[in-house]
């Protein structure tokens, strides 16, 4: 069975993916890798505060629970995740990106995360 | 106007500041923001090795450790177990009390959330049922992490927070914590009867 890492390390080879990180619910890094400059502890912090805020919006709205937000800037796109209850993953991925794939990607990764975790 | 009816803008302002983030970010975020302020804060405080377990002690009694500036004069119980008299925060609840007549809404879900295990409450050695209120998420971390910086004879010291009681006085123990250090459930619920908190330094071999 892959660990977390090797699991991250799988998506950030898929192009336009620079970091992967799983973080959990308050936002301590389980495990994250970067090909570039991110400091994944200080991913761990804002994602957590990110997601718990996208949740109260959803929940006020009465959307139901969250499994999945994108958020595109002008130089790249973060992809968060809900793992079961306790941790999130989130990928951040640059303009080269291809949206379809990174999404594919976070999806089929998934269930196997949530059987390391 | 008595004295108790004067509000503490900066009381009200903090326990209202965890509020909103509770409602506008969730309780494990906020929790751990909490932890992450108690960590930043611990990270400014200089190292200090004491020669002996016995200077260390005397330390304490003076109130001149780091910990001591940040949650005032503990009492040694014996067996580097320490129960601490007054809870660093009872002045913030006792003039939210004061002035609301109850603590904001949603302080309960944030105390659970730091009993749940986690990474970071076990790497310190905190929460795992002795959080009582959301202030034990800054006090509890930020003094373990201040711990990390004390060495006793050059040799390391950690701490494990045993328990803990609310202003209410009902007790939460840390039963996870009470059996790795190898103190009894009974002596912490001793020292609770006395003291808000409950704590042990065990210096590494």
């Amino acid at each position: 069975m892959d660990n977390i890492r090797d699991l991250l390390g799988d998506l950030v080879r898929t192009e336009g993916i620079n970091t992967a990180v799983v973080v959990s619910r308050d936002g301590f890094v389980i495990e994250g890798v970067s090909t570039g400059n991110v400091d994944t502890e200080a991913v761990g912090a804002v994602v957590a505060s990110g997601i718990g805020a996208a949740e109260v919006m959803g929940r006020e709205l009465m959307t139901g629970e969250m499994t999945q937000g994108m958020l595109e800037y002008k130089n790249g796109v973060i992809v968060m995740s809900t793992l079961g209850m306790d941790a999130i993953l989130a990928v951040v991925a640059d303009l080269s990106a291809k949206l379809g794939s990174v999404r594919y990607q976070v999806k089929k990764s998934m269930p196997k995360l949530l059987d390391v975790l | 106007m008595s004295k108790e009816d004067v509000l503490d803008i900066a009381h009200v302002g903090f326990l209202e500041m965890i509020k909103a983030l509770i409602g506008q970010s969730g309780a494990p975020s906020t929790k751990g923001t909490l932890i992450r302020i108690a960590l930043a804060a611990a990270d400014k405080v200089d190292n200090v090795d004491y020669p002996s377990i016995e200077d260390f002690l005397t330390a304490v009694e003076n109130v001149e450790t780091n910990i001591s500036r940040i949650e005032g004069p503990a009492v040694h119980i014996g067996d580097g177990v320490f129960g601490l008299p007054k809870c660093p925060f009872a002045d913030s609840i006792a003039n939210y009390k004061d002035v609301f007549k109850g603590m904001p809404e949603g302080f309960a879900e944030v105390t659970n959330e730091f009993n749940r295990e986690g990474i970071v409450t076990d790497k310190f050695r905190v929460g795992s049922g002795a959080g009582v209120s959301p202030f034990c998420a800054i006090h509890q971390p930020l003094r373990s992490a201040l711990g990390n910086g004390i060495t006793i004879g050059g040799k390391k010291t950690v701490i494990y927070q045993l328990g803990c009681k609310s202003a209410g006085g009902a007790k939460g123990l840390a039963q996870k914590w009470i059996n790795e250090s190898g103190h009894s459930e009974e002596l912490v619920t001793k020292v609770l009867d006395d003291h808000m908190c409950c704590y042990c330094i065990k210096v590494e071999e």
